[in-house]
């Protein structure tokens, strides 16, 4: 709820140095000098491309079942072995991992436009528009997303497009209010006054003035909005809802090795780490960033 | 004051409207129908004939108005799988998630607020360090993954916890039982919300303790603890409140794959069951009354904020 | 001088009396075997509490301990019947009027007494079409159920109905006149999910929702007060969590599938039974389909997979591959000159030749230009996943595009319901009875489980035929002519036998070697105990 005069954690934070704000430019130095933030943006790209381009090096199908290689252990042909039907792992943890990553960053990308447009909208207009839109983004706040989630895939069957719809439409909110802070800020400095004199449509004064400075801001929530959309995925998938076999996904994958625990644990211990090592680096390189933006917040090292 | 709780109650009442609206919608749009139609004997006419007792075939508005004005008498209708009133299923799981999740918001808090404290007063070293990383980790963790891996090595292999349930049977249900079932659900499912609070507290706190007044109560020779807790704790706490305010959401959403796994009767497992088998009336009692519950505590939280910080005032 | 008993008992206090008693026990003395007890069963989720309207297993279990049925399978040949609540039955000579002469001093757990007005008043409302039931479709030929007196009960047919006895043994427990009558069933929740008063074995003592029903002895049994104190039928939805109770001792029998049986070999205090059972796997096209009109095509789909290896897969080849629905194990009904079609892709192909089937550039199957594709309906439950992702496999190979359509439960059954399918896999669960109208008959096409919508008047003729056959031998030609012809129509594509695989502690005697699948062995639960 927006009342005034309540601080509400790091989007509207005390800058601890009165009088001095860092200088905002120079956000890209500072980020390429954390080398754990970069170091997990390297492996971000490693991952990205091994999904895209690896399985035309890796040509095993993970699709083609074998019945008499099921639980295959570690082989030269089959790297990581084969699953309860005969499947190359290794392949399906390749093809899966494209699933998942499309779903977590399309679902990122919903959340992200609504959420952009939504506090441009709210930061630049003010008034009763403003008021509006934030009671609304409110409402959204204290929808029980999980359940949304949980009767909407389960009514309507799962699948990349209603996953992708039901994230992007239950996460834009955290961005909204982001997005708002930042127009707030910008809106009154001189140049958008400059703008506006020289009979610049709003329009244009936000989306060539104010917008571009959102965009590290964007970025942030986007790494972490990859992050949380894959990790809402894989449990959707676990309860059965997310992605339809046999289409794989690291979602799926992991229920599926779950009635196998006793037969092969291992095959549980691979979509999971994929899972959370991506996630772990998205979160990383998400925090690097957030702290190159505002070195003097204490969010960081 | 006063004026201020009656809008939030009304703006309350409004966004319960609309989640109920869009509950409904869901879940008439969507193909197929309550799991006790699901009967491969019965034929097209009995079916047809059990969906009029069900009150299923009036027309959409008709069936959403009768449902809210149920509602607002307190019915919030009888389960389609079992017949029995949506309220007293409700009532029966309730305090199993309570306990669960409260357990776990509680493991929380005090280990996140610990260390988060801890890492702001020794800033940039490596506990610091340490506590950040493991806080990323475990925001990271698939948590189904982790309860399963939990119970496969903890349970299963060095059988030092219950595999599931909440005790061994009901005549052997100890406290002492009880807990030894609660321990291994409530700290999977805690890792859920420890991270963030901990990050919280520890930006906060760090904030806080440059601040003049803080400086100013050390130069006056106060010991170093009491100016933690008696100057600092009250300031930090405000914006962890407010993160610990929006995990209420997610508090049933965690909880609903943890009960699963542990075969916890919680209100989570509930929700998964009914979306799974249809079950309308259930699927719309848990929402829109987790939903006032959800609503309720952020009203709390804000009103805590006032306690808090007598600066601020509705 | 104190006796070793006197001794152990005066020290033995918190520790144990089952201390006490097995050191009474190893002294020598021939002490009869201690009552009591538990029993931990598992079960998947919520049990309805009513036989008239429960549908799945973990109400069909939990009611064998609470309700009786007219008669019940008999340890030996579950297709054999023995009685239970009647202890006799005779059918006139024409066999269109069963007289039943039930127990009389049996009493249901409130007290009061059990009389033929409970049997009649429980299979009015199995036949009333407003019950939503299960039983319906099995019951039907049974037009008029009377009552002679309070001790007899007289069942009319229109025409002889041979598998009436197996059906009436079929989880169809007898429920009180006195408490339900006048009330809608499907939505007596105080009955179903609270009190449930049966004349079973045990009764209700507490249930508490998605964690346990705790049932107790009933000491006031007409065969006797069970030997055990307790049964628990725990809630445990995940089969990981059944094998880690299992391990541990919190529950001592459940029923797991072949695959998961790993976590509990080797354990020194639990048996791994197998029983037969009459559940079948099968892929059923629906015939109204043109493509899958012409049996040619529904015989190459069977010679085009191999079913052994794909019953090595998932069963571990366990799961016996079948040639039609009756199975070996139920004698005298099989016919052993009917064998499963052989593993043949070659023949597969030129049977799809014959119709017009042939391969294109691209190696996939056309005819007139249209690839020969269809979508196959699963559920994704239960180990449908892993079948059908081989068939696909074995189907593709012969150049058929099979595209998947696996779907929630829910949405599956939906579907099956309004047969809005081309093909469909899944499983059926039957009694030990040859009559297979119910799966196979015109009358079931539509409703009831017909799945492949098959209409053959000749097959339904062999089917009435059958079931109105009084001659044990008549019954047995009639049967084994139906094997043959069911054999060479591949109505549905029969895959396989799953037998039931139960995990058992070594700490109980008196279970039943039967099957769990109905919850037969449950209905003898009176007979268990517990060695400690």
């Amino acid at each position: 709820m927006s009342v005034g005069g309540r601080l509400r954690g790091p989007s509207s934070r005390v800058p601890s140095l009165p009088g001095s704000l860092p200088a905002r430019h120079r956000w890209l130095g500072r980020l390429f000098r954390n080398r754990l933030a970069i170091g997990c943006l390297a492996l971000l790209i490693l991952l990205h491309s091994g999904v895209f381009l690896g399985p035309r090096l890796y040509t095993a199908s993970p699709y083609k079942v074998r019945p008499i290689e099921a639980f295959a252990v570690p082989s030269p042909v089959q790297f990581l072995g084969t699953d309860e039907s005969g499947r190359d792992v290794l392949a399906r943890l390749l093809v899966g991992g494209r699933i998942s990553l499309l779903v977590g960053w399309s679902a990122m990308l919903v959340a992200v436009a609504l959420g952009l447009i939504v506090g441009l909208v709210s930061g630049y207009s003010g008034g009763r528009l403003d008021i509006g839109l934030m009671r609304i983004t409110d409402a959204f706040l204290s929808l029980p997303t999980f359940f949304l989630l949980l009767i909407a895939l389960a009514f309507f069957g799962g699948g990349i497009v209603i996953l992708t719809l039901v994230i992007g439409l239950t996460s834009w909110m955290g961005v909204a209010r982001v997005v708002r802070s930042e127009v707030l800020r910008w809106r009154s400095h001189d140049f958008v006054a400059a703008a506006w004199a020289l009979g610049a449509p709003p329009w244009r004064i936000v989306s060539r003035h104010i917008a571009p400075h959102t965009v590290p801001s964007l970025i942030v929530a986007g790494s972490v909005g990859v992050g949380n959309a894959i990790l809402t995925e894989a449990a959707m998938s676990f309860l059965g809802l997310g992605i339809n076999p046999p289409t794989p996904s690291w979602g799926n994958m992991l229920q599926n090795s779950q009635r196998y625990m006793y037969a092969a644990p291992f095959l549980s211990v691979y979509p999971g780490l994929m899972i959370f090592l991506t996630v772990l680096a998205y979160n990383f390189f998400g925090d690097g960033l957030r702290d190159a933006l505002d070195p003097y917040s204490v969010q960081s090292e | 004051m006063a004026s201020y709780v009656f809008r939030r109650l009304v703006h309350s009442g409004l966004v319960l409207l609309l989640l109920s609206a869009i509950t409904f919608l869901i879940i008439q749009i969507a193909p197929g129908g309550p799991s006790i139609l699901i009967n491969p004997d019965i034929s097209a006419e009995d079916a047809q004939r059990i969906r009029e007792n069900l009150g299923l075939t009036r027309p959409l508005p008709v069936q959403y108005v009768r449902w809210i004005s149920a509602l607002l008498r307190g019915d919030f209708g009888r389960s389609f799988i079992d017949g029995r009133p949506v309220t007293e299923v409700l009532f029966e799981r309730l305090p199993n998630t309570l306990v669960l999740s409260g357990a776990a918001l509680l493991l929380a808090v005090s280990i996140g607020l610990v260390s988060g404290t801890i890492a702001a007063t020794r800033i940039r070293s490596l506990i610091d360090h340490a506590v950040m990383l493991l806080s990323v980790v475990g925001v990271s963790l698939p948590l189904f993954w982790l309860a399963l891996m939990s119970i496969l090595i903890l349970s299963v292999k060095f059988r030092l916890f219950p595999a599931a349930g909440m005790s061994t049977s009901p005549t052997d249900a100890s406290v002492a039982d009880r807990i030894h079932h609660l321990i291994l659900p409530a700290t999977v499912l805690s890792t859920v919300y420890m991270p963030q609070i901990a990050r919280y507290m520890r930006s906060s706190m760090a904030q806080v303790l440059v601040q003049d007044y803080v400086r100013v109560a050390h130069a006056k020779g106060l010991h170093a603890r009491t100016v933690l807790t008696r100057h600092a704790m009250r300031n930090a706490l405000i914006p962890v409140l407010t993160v610990i305010g929006l995990m209420m959401p997610t508090l049933v959403g965690g909880a609903a794959i943890t009960e699963t796994i542990f075969a916890w009767p919680g209100m989570g497992r509930l929700a998964v069951d009914a979306a799974f088998r249809r079950d309308f009336p259930m699927i719309m009692g848990i929402t829109v009354f987790f939903s006032a519950v959800v609503l309720l505590s952020n009203l709390i939280v804000d009103l805590t904020y006032a306690w808090l910080d007598p600066r601020i005032r509705y | 001088m104190m006796t070793r008993r006197q001794v152990m008992q005066a020290t033995a206090a918190g520790a144990g009396v089952l201390l006490g008693d097995r050191i009474l026990m190893g002294a020598g003395s021939v002490a009869a075997q201690p009552k009591g007890g538990n029993l931990s069963i598992a079960i998947y989720s919520d049990p309805v509490m009513n036989p008239v309207i429960a549908q799945g297993k973990e109400s069909n279990w939990t009611n064998a301990f609470l309700f009786n049925m007219l008669v019940k399978p008999s340890e030996e040949n579950p297709a054999r019947m023995v009685p239970d609540l009647a202890r006799s039955w005779d059918i006139s000579s024409d066999g269109t009027v069963w007289t039943f002469h039930l127990r009389t001093n049996v009493k249901w757990h409130d007290g009061k007494p059990f009389t033929a007005e409970d049997v009649k008043f429980t299979f009015d409302r199995i036949l009333d079409s407003t019950t939503n039931t299960r039983l319906r479709s099995d019951l039907r030929p049974i037009q008029s159920i009377d009552v002679v007196n309070a001790g007899t009960v007289r069942f009319r047919l229109g025409k002889p109905y041979a598998p009436l006895l197996t059906f009436l043994g079929y989880t169809a427990g007898i429920v009180p006149k006195h408490l339900l009558d006048g009330k809608d069933i499907n939505t007596a929740a105080e009955f179903n999910t609270k009190k449930p008063i049966g004349t079973g074995a045990f009764r209700l003592r507490s249930y508490r929702s998605a964690s346990e029903v705790v049932v107790e002895a009933n000491p006031d049994y007409h065969l006797g007060r069970p030997h055990l104190d307790t049964v628990t039928l725990k809630i445990v939805p995940d089969v990981n969590a059944q094998i880690a109770l299992l391990n541990t001792g919190g529950l001592d029998l459940a029923m797991i599938e072949p695959f998961a049986l790993g976590g509990v070999k080797g354990n020194p205090n639990l048996d791994i039974v197998t029983f037969d059972q009459m559940t079948w796997w099968h892929i059923s096209p629906n015939t109204t389909v043109p493509l899958f009109a012409d049996k040619r095509v529904r015989q190459a789909l069977t010679h085009a997979l191999d079913r052994e290896a794909i019953s090595k897969n998932v069963s571990g080849g366990s799961w016996p591959v079948m040639a039609t629905p009756i199975p070996p194990f139920l004698k005298p009904w099989h016919n052993p000159a009917v064998q499963p079609y052989a593993y043949n892709p070659e023949k597969a192909a030129s049977l799809l030749r014959e119709v017009g089937w042939t391969k294109g550039s691209d190696g996939m199957l056309q005819k007139d230009g249209q690839p020969l594709k269809f979508k196959l309906l699963w559920g994704r439950i239960a180990g449908r996943q892993e079948i059908a992702v081989l068939v696909q496999q074995y189907w593709r190979d012969l150049g058929v595009d099979v595209e998947m359509e696996g779907l929630e439960w829910s949405a599956t059954i939906a579907r099956f319901v309004k047969r809005d399918y081309q093909i469909f896999l899944d499983r059926w669960v039957a009694p030990y009875e040859p009559d297979m109208t119910n799966y196979f008959s015109s009358s079931a096409a539509t409703t009831g489980k017909n799945s492949a919508v098959y209409r053959n008047p000749e097959i339904d003729r062999m089917l009435e035929a059958g079931r109105s056959a009084t001659d044990l031998e008549e019954r047995k030609k009639i049967y084994f002519k139906f094997q043959e012809a069911i054999h060479d129509e591949q109505p549905q594509i029969f895959l396989f036998w799953q037998p039931d695989t139960q995990v058992r502690s070594k700490a109980f005697s008196g279970i039943p070697r039967m099957a769990t699948g109905l919850g037969d062995p449950f209905y003898y639960a009176n007979e268990y105990r517990r060695l400690q």
